[in-house]
Formats: structure tokens, C-alpha cells, sequence
């Protein structure tokens, strides 16, 4: 049940893999351009990926992707890459891997297809935590833009992480579910009540699929995963959020939050800010960052499916 | 079911445990520290006088200071045994944020009484994720050592990063485990079996304790506490000791560690120890850190 596995158990898997992409020429404002950062849609072989394919390099997903963090001084380059991929694709997930972001078409097929699918219940049947899809007050596009932002952020914090070679006492999944809600936070109340429903209700989902096959109990083998368990991450999320926006996320951290956790979440925000301007934001040209803070992160055609 | 609770908090709880050895006899003044002070509390509950009294006797918060000295501080560190209020009522120990750690009673008493101690099974009933108390192959001693060394550090990592303004990506509670673990793993693997050993024996004791309370389900309220479960937190520490010396460790992983999780522990511990590097041994004075290293760091006879 690993989902946006970790870079490290992965390295051992990636290290045959290649991808054959060529990177593209970005198309974007000559000001938002980064030579260090490249990028390649990889035709899928699967048929029920080529949608996806041909939906997300239409909307440009990668270039917008590439001007978005081109304010980011990299030591080394960094290739995204969206794929099909191996074998490490194959469930739901993408991963940083070898200086090269994978995004898998397998991930956006389950946002699409299970996330964001609200499941039947009985008349006076309670939603729980082992009820997958849809989450009752949240929309099918939150999920699935939602869903997109947070895979890229999360894997873009590895990317971090091992480029900028960023000191991380504390688990690096946790870090990289932080560095995604951080980034989650600066682009204004609506953008960030998408993202991080969104992000909050992939990780229930997965949560609630392995509710559902164990009957509640959670395995040795997933608590000993690198990884925090989907629902703790769900909660991480959502606590940085309310962390920092008390006023945006109060209803939803009532609903969803537990009590005795919400009064950390002020604390947590402001040592992930901390430790973001202490190690990630020297390296980051400030006037490119202006123009990118101004940019229209979503369109309205990113809502149609 | 918070233990060791995080420093954020205003009300936490850790506890203490002795780990340095020789008795800082005036023989050694270079190991003074102008920013580190001491007090033992005397406690009010009679169960807590014989730790109070054998804590001071073994002279655990002079050999704790002495062990501390090598850091340049940035603000001042008081350590404290006391029986505390509300927050050291559970077994617990911390750090509070402004310059101050608590070692409880309560965590000491724990370990004493309850996380060392062998509970009796039916014949044939297997020691499960359910059995509280020593784990088989794990001795009492162990306990008593490895609990308390790794309250200690683990507070100890909370008031570096309070003190010394350290970034934290992360979260903090794990941040604090690793420093403890990252210590643990410093002085040979004689002390280095002793501590991780005695540690996981304490995580793996409260979360039988969970699991027993919540018939093997774990509760939203665990899940959603900025402390990592229990068992999750024993797996860190085995983790990273694995990561550091599979030679040692490797038997212990073998019964204790997932396979796919021992598969990250190499790059875990490199993690961690990449990151002291970086953010706290620039404040390390060297000299008084080899003193250090080289001290008698744990003897067993000071837990009879």
C-alpha cells in the first residue's frame, strides 16, 4: 500500500530504469525559465492512460510545472517526467528517484477513477474512516487537482532534499508531506482549501482501502513503513493548514481534526516556516519568486474532467 | 497517551535517566558548562523518595550536565527531576520550551515497575504485540538503562532545537527520536545494544498498553497525536541503530524490523548523521567532545 513511495527504498528499484523521454523545449515566459530544470511527457503504451496523457500535455501541466519552480536555484539539474513508468508505477504512486521527478499516469488514473468517486451507501449508512472515495462536502475536482498539486509538491520536496542537500532530522516522507503543505499555504485561501481537501481526502481514501480489507487493524508492515500511515498524513496536512490559516480551515479542522493535535498546529506551521527560510529560501531568486506568486496557479479548464 | 510529550506543548512530561559514567569527581573541570545548571526535586509521594534519593546518589543530572558541557549553548539549560505537575502525572518527561528540562518521577517509576518488569504467560502463550512488560531476550537492566538514556536525549534533542534555533523539516518528535538514537549510537556497540535495546522494550510496552485498551485498533486520537505511535517510534530507533552497524543490530532487525523497512535504514541513519553534522556540531567544542566520548558512559551497577 505504498503510495508516493520513498526515495530511498526506491533508489534500490530505480536504479535499472531508464526513460527514453526526450525533454521538450519549455514553453514559457523567457523570465521563468530555469536551465537546470527539463521535462518529457512519455507516451503511455496502456489505453486507459492516454487520456490522462493527452489531457495533461494539452493543459501543460509539465511547463507550467518547470515555470513555477524556476525560481529555484539547483545545485544540479532536475528532469519531470511524466510516464507510465516501471514497475515501481504500477499502483498508484510517482516518485524522485536518480535527480528525475516521476510522475506516473497510474496516479492520476486512481485520483480520477477511485479518490474522487463518490461510493454508494446504504440509506443511513454513516461515512467512516473505512469508507473509500469521496469525502461528504468535498467536490470530485478538489480531489483530483488536489491530488495532482500534492504528488508533485511531496515528490518535489525529495527533489529538494537530495539537490540542495537540505540537513532533515525527522522522517523525510513526513518532510516532503510538510514542504507540499507549506507550498500548499502561499497562494491564498481558495488555492489552498483546494489543495489540501484534495490532499486530505487521497490519503483517507488509501486509508480507508486498507480499513476496509484488514477490518480496522493496521499491520506491522505498515507501521514499520517509512512512510507515516495514510491517515496520519492526512492529518499532517490538514494540521500545517490550520496552522497557519485558523480562520480558512476551522471548520474543516473541527470536523476532521482531533482536538488535542489542533493545538499543535501553530507550532508546526511555524517550524516548517522556519526551517523553509532557513535552508530552502536563500536558494531562491526572489524576483522570480514575486512573478511566480502572482501567477495564475489554476485555470478554470484545470476543473473540467 | 502522550509520552515524552512534545516540547511545543506547554504541558509536557519526560523523564530522566542516568548515562554518563565516572562520578564527576573535581578531577575533570575542563567538563563545565556556565550555561547548564541542575536541581533535584524533592517529590512529594513516597513512592517517588527511593528514585529521588538513588537518582541523586548516582549524582545522574552532575554526570548528565558533564555529558552536556561540549555544547555552546545559545541560552541556558536547567536541568530538573521533580514529580512536576499535571503534565509529568502520566510517565512522562520534557522539555518546556523556555530553557527548562523535566525529568518526571513518573517515567523513572515506569520503567521500574512496569516496563521491565516480566509478566507471567500461559505456557505456550507466545509473547504478541499485545504482551506487556520485558520482551524475551531482553533484560531487565536493558530497560531501566535504555529508558532512561533515551528520555534524556530525547528532551535533550527538543531543547537544542529550541535553544539553538535548529531548521526542522520533519516532525519534531521524530527529529528528537533521531537525536537520541544518533547519540545512543556514538559509544560502541556494547552501549549502543544496551540503549536501543532498553528503548524499543519501552516503546513496544506502551503500545501493548494501547492495544490492549483499544482491542488492537488504534484510535484516531494516536493516529492524529504529533508523537509518532509507539511502535512506530520503536521501529525509528531500531532503524537507524541497523543503519549504523547492520553487524550488531543484524539479528535484532532480523526478529524485530519488516524487511522492507530495513532495506531504508542504511540511508536513515546517513540522513540524520549528515544533518547533526550540519546543524549542530558547529557548536560542539571538539576537545571537551573527545573528554566526552571517552567517559565510562553507562554502568549497569548503578540500576541495582
Amino acid at each position: 500500500m505504498r503510495r508516493i513511495v520513498s526515495a530511498a527504498a526506491l533508489a534500490l528499484l530505480a536504479g535499472g530504469a531508464t526513460l527514453a523521454a526526450k525533454p521538450a523545449a519549455a514553453q514559457t515566459p523567457p523570465e521563468l525559465k530555469n536551465d537546470n530544470i527539463e521535462f518529457a511527457y512519455n507516451e503511455p503504451q496502456s489505453e486507459k492512460y492516454r487520456p490522462i496523457y493527452e489531457r495533461l500535455k494539452e493543459r501543460k501541466i509539465l511547463e507550467r510545472l518547470a515555470a513555477f519552480l524556476s525560481p529555484l536555484r539547483l545545485q544540479s539539474a532536475l528532469m519531470l517526467s511524466l510516464e507510465e513508468g516501471g514497475p515501481i508505477c504500477r499502483s498508484p504512486n510517482s516518485y524522485y528517484a536518480g535527480s528525475t521527478l516521476h510522475l506516473c499516469y497510474s496516479w492520476f488514473y486512481m485520483l480520477e477513477n477511485e479518490a474522487s468517486i463518490e461510493y454508494k451507501r446504504e440509506p443511513n449508512e454513516p461515512f467512516t474512516a473505512a469508507t473509500p472515495g469521496l469525502i461528504p462536502g468535498f467536490t470530485r475536482a478538489e480531489v483530483i487537482v488536489g491530488g495532482t498539486i500534492g504528488v508533485i509538491l511531496h515528490e518535489l520536496g525529495h527533489a529538494l532534499f537530495d539537490i540542495q542537500d537540505i540537513p532533515l532530522l525527522g522522517r523525510e516522507e513526513d518532510a516532503a508531506d510538510q514542504i507540499n503543505a507549506l507550498i500548499m499555504m502561499q497562494f491564498g485561501p481558495k488555492i489552498a482549501q483546494i489543495a489540501i481537501k484534495g490532499e486530505f481526502n487521497v490519503s483517507h481514501h488509501s486509508h480507508a482501502q486498507l480499513m476496509q480489507k484488514q477490518k480496522g487493524q493496521i499491520r506491522p508492515w505498515q507501521e514499520a513503513d517509512s512512510h507515516s500511515v495514510d491517515i496520519q498524513r492526512a492529518w499532517n496536512v490538514l494540521c500545517i493548514a490550520y496552522g497557519k490559516d485558523p480562520q480558512t480551515f476551522a471548520e474543516l479542522a473541527e470536523r476532521l481534526l482531533p482536538r488535542a493535535r489542533r493545538e499543535y498546529c501553530a507550532d508546526e506551521y511555524k517550524q516548517v516556516a522556519h526551517a523553509f527560510r532557513k535552508t530552502v529560501l536563500p536558494d531562491i531568486d526572489p524576483e522570480k519568486m514575486e512573478q511566480v506568486l502572482k501567477m495564475e496557479i489554476l485555470k478554470p479548464e484545470d476543473f473540467r474532467f | 497517551m502522550t509520552r515524552i510529550v512534545s516540547a511545543a506543548a506547554v504541558a509536557l512530561v519526560l523523564a530522566a535517566c542516568p548515562i554518563l559514567g565516572p562520578k564527576p569527581a573535581a578531577a575533570q573541570p575542563e567538563l563545565k558548562n556556565d550555561m547548564i545548571e541542575f536541581e533535584y526535586v524533592e517529590p512529594r509521594t513516597a513512592k517517588y523518595k527511593p528514585i529521588y534519593q538513588h537518582l541523586k546518589e548516582i549524582k545522574l543530572l552532575e554526570r548528565l550536565a558533564q555529558f552536556l558541557s561540549p555544547l555552546k549553548l545559545q541560552g541556558g539549560l536547567v536541568l530538573s527531576l521533580e514529580e512536576g505537575g499535571p503534565a509529568c502525572r502520566g510517565p512522562n518527561s520534557y522539555y518546556d520550551m523556555a530553557g527548562k528540562l523535566h525529568l518526571c518521577y513518573s517515567w523513572f517509576y515506569l520503567l521500574e515497575n512496569e516496563a521491565s518488569v516480566e509478566v507471567k504467560r500461559e505456557p505456550n502463550e507466545p509473547f504478541t504485540s499485545t504482551s506487556l512488560g520485558l520482551m524475551p531476550g531482553f533484560t531487565r537492566s536493558e530497560v531501566l538503562i535504555g529508558g532512561t538514556v533515551g528520555v534524556i536525549l530525547h528532551e535533550m534533542g527538543h531543547a537544542l532545537f529550541d535553544i539553538q534555533d535548529i531548521p526542522l523539516f520533519g516532525r519534531e518528535e521524530d527529529g528528537a527520536d533521531q537525536i537520541a538514537a544518533l547519540i545512543m549510537l556514538q559509544f560502541g556497540p556494547k552501549v549502543a545494544l544496551t540503549t536501543i535495546k532498553g528503548f524499543y522494550n519501552v516503546w513496544h510496552h506502551f503500545n501493548a498498553e494501547m492495544l490492549r485498551a483499544t482491542k488492537g485498533q488504534i484510535r484516531p486520537w494516536a493516529e492524529a497525536d504529533e508523537h509518532s505511535i509507539s511502535i512506530q517510534r520503536a521501529y525509528n530507533f531500531l532503524c537507524m541503530a541497523y543503519g549504523k552497524d547492520p553487524q550488531s543490530f543484524g539479528q535484532l532487525a532480523d526478529n524485530l524490523l519488516p524487511r522492507a523497512r530495513k532495506q531504508s535504514c542504511q540511508e536513515e541513519y546517513k540522513q540524520a548523521a549528515n544533518a547533526f553534522r550540519k546543524t549542530i556540531l558547529p557548536d560542539i567544542d571538539p576537545e571537551m567532545m573527545k573528554a566526552v566520548l571517552q567517559l565510562e558512559i553507562l554502568k549497569p551497577e548503578d540500576f541495582k
